[in-house]
């Protein structure tokens, strides 16, 4: 855990801030894309309990990085190969140590002024016990493709069939009639789902009942009532069992 | 009306019972008599409490069902943004971004989830008419979430009650967050860690596994006894999220929930990341 010195005086801790700034904003940016994309972060929250708060700003967080991954495919590494030339150094979630990092001079100028930067503490757990072990060796085969010539034009370039597999967000924005598919899939289920839903209450109407369960409600909510009626219970009770004596008038 | 006769010749040997003093027998009946009134009255009340629901439904004295069109509201949304019959949709992708706030990919993956889940499944109900579709309460859903928006703000167009969307946000919250939740946030491993480290280290800070922050989410509805650990410094009641994340904005760490009035190395000290990484205080 470090922080930035409080009065930079000499040249060495200006550089410093200046680099613990640079990764340090990447958090600063986290909160405000993540309030500018989901407003419910931005505006107060109007749930009433702290678990409900807080599942929904983790499902937020899902979601955000769902996109995170989808986007970092397209964006942030083309623009990294274009700058280093060659061999991707492919950091992010990818698990790529690519080739070996080919540029990053004019970054990794001050790194020598700089010995004193401690680690967040020691690797916080392994990945693996979050039963998410699939997932992450999946993105891991990523690395294949990271070796990949350096595609400076923004021709998409195609993960590693283990990613593709893992989630079909890819593939789906290869396909040039995306939408169409995704309308012919809602409005198969559309129509196909009527049928299924109304089967059960055909299926029941062979009892006897009229349609659509509305008789059997009624009779079964009349059972109820006498069933409860208390003076059938009374008579049957205690007329046989003898000897209780009932108040008469 | 043997029952009856029964009874009568009961009642005339009563009076002979109780000149004999025999208590014991007439003691127990009346004891039986007064558990049974007693499991009577038990009976009674568990089913008045049980039939006072709290969403009743369409019973007398209760509000109208409001007439409204759920097939209009589906009809539209497929209209914008799926398009109808082949035809394309009336928005492109980059206004189904704006407006959603996720790519179509990932809605579509959510709503391919979401539509077997039971709460979402599309119903028919008593009269046999067809209730709300899932893609409706997930556009509704994604307008809160995406624009902070009052629950029946998105009434108009999608056709769904104020209880229903509120409800159905609620729910497909919970649901993200356990299905997906212990993939997209789980912990780096050993690989992915080194990943990091060698970018940062590209940045000019070797051994950096990210950058750590805390901000406070405003709590609106905090019930005032929980006001005074809630209220941040800034006079207003809020929760603390921390988070940790690399270049991407990949979320690598999050710890939510945490009482507003603590500052960010309290937070810190009680998020499972510190205490993982330090064994514990």
């Amino acid at each position: 855990m470090i922080s930035p010195h409080p009065k930079p005086s000499t040249e060495e801790q200006t550089t410093f801030n200046r680099l613990q700034d640079a990764i340090r904003k990447d958090v600063e940016r986290l909160f405000g894309v993540l309030m500018k994309r989901f407003h419910i972060s931005l505006h107060p929250g109007r749930y009433r309990s702290v678990s409900q708060l807080v599942t929904t700003y983790k499902a937020i967080c899902t979601l955000h990085n769902m996109c995170v991954e989808r986007r970092r495919s397209s964006f942030l590494i083309r623009r990294r190969r274009a700058e280093n030339g060659s061999g991707g150094t492919n950091t992010g979630v990818g698990g790529n140590a690519g080739g070996a990092p080919g540029g990053g001079d004019g970054k990794s100028g001050g790194a020598h002024a700089v010995g004193a930067a401690a680690a967040l503490g020691p690797a916080p757990g392994g990945g693996a016990a979050d039963g998410a072990g699939g997932v992450a060796d999946a993105i891991g085969n990523i690395g294949a493709a990271g070796n990949a010539p350096p595609v400076v034009h923004p021709a998409p370039h195609p993960p590693a069939s283990g990613m593709a597999a893992n989630f079909d967000a890819w593939s789906e924005m290869q396909k040039s009639a995306e939408c169409e598919s995704l309308c012919g899939d809602l409005t198969v289920e559309i129509f196909r789902v009527r049928g299924d839903l109304l089967a059960p209450y055909i299926g029941y109407h062979d009892v006897g009942h009229d349609i659509v369960g509305r008789h059997p409600t009624v009779s079964f909510s009349v059972l109820g009532r006498v069933f409860f009626f208390p003076h059938t219970l009374v008579s049957t009770e205690f007329t046989g069992a003898g000897g209780f004596p009932r108040r008469r008038p | 009306m043997g029952a009856e006769h029964v009874d009568e010749e009961e009642i005339s040997t009563t009076a002979g019972l109780l000149a004999e003093d025999d208590g014991a027998d007439v003691s127990a009946v009346a004891q039986t008599h007064l558990s049974l009134l007693m499991v009577l009255r038990w009976r009674a009340r568990a089913k008045r409490i049980a039939r006072r629901r709290r969403y009743c439904g369409s019973s007398v004295g209760r509000r109208a069902n409001k007439r409204r069109d759920f097939a209009a509201g589906l009809q539209a949304i497929l209209l914008d943004y799926f398009g109808v019959g082949g035809a394309l949709p009336v928005y492109d992708e980059r206004d189904f971004e704006t407006r959603f706030r996720v790519p179509r990919a990932i809605f579509r993956r959510v709503c391919l989830a979401v539509k077997d889940e039971p709460s979402f499944k599309q119903r028919i109900n008593a009269t046999g008419k067809l209730q709300a579709h899932p893609l409706q309460k997930m556009a509704a859903a994604f307008r809160v979430i995406a624009y902070g928006e009052a629950a029946d703000r998105a009434d108009e167009y999608v056709r769904l009650s104020r209880a229903v969307i509120a409800k159905s946000t609620k729910l497909l919250m919970e649901f993200i967050f356990e299905r997906w939740g212990p993939t997209y946030l789980r912990r780096p491993n050993q690989e992915q860690l080194d990943a990091i480290m060698e970018r940062n280290k590209e940045r000019g800070m070797p051994e950096c596994t990210g950058s750590l922050d805390c901000c406070h989410w405003e709590w609106h509805q905090c019930p005032t006894g929980m006001a005074g650990a809630y209220q941040s410094r800034k006079g207003k009641r809020s929760i603390v999220i921390e988070a940790v994340c690399d270049e991407d904005l990949w979320i690598w760490h999050l710890f939510v929930g945490a009482p507003g009035i603590l500052n960010d190395v309290n937070v810190m000290h009680q998020s499972p990341l510190y205490l993982d990484a330090t064994g514990g205080p």
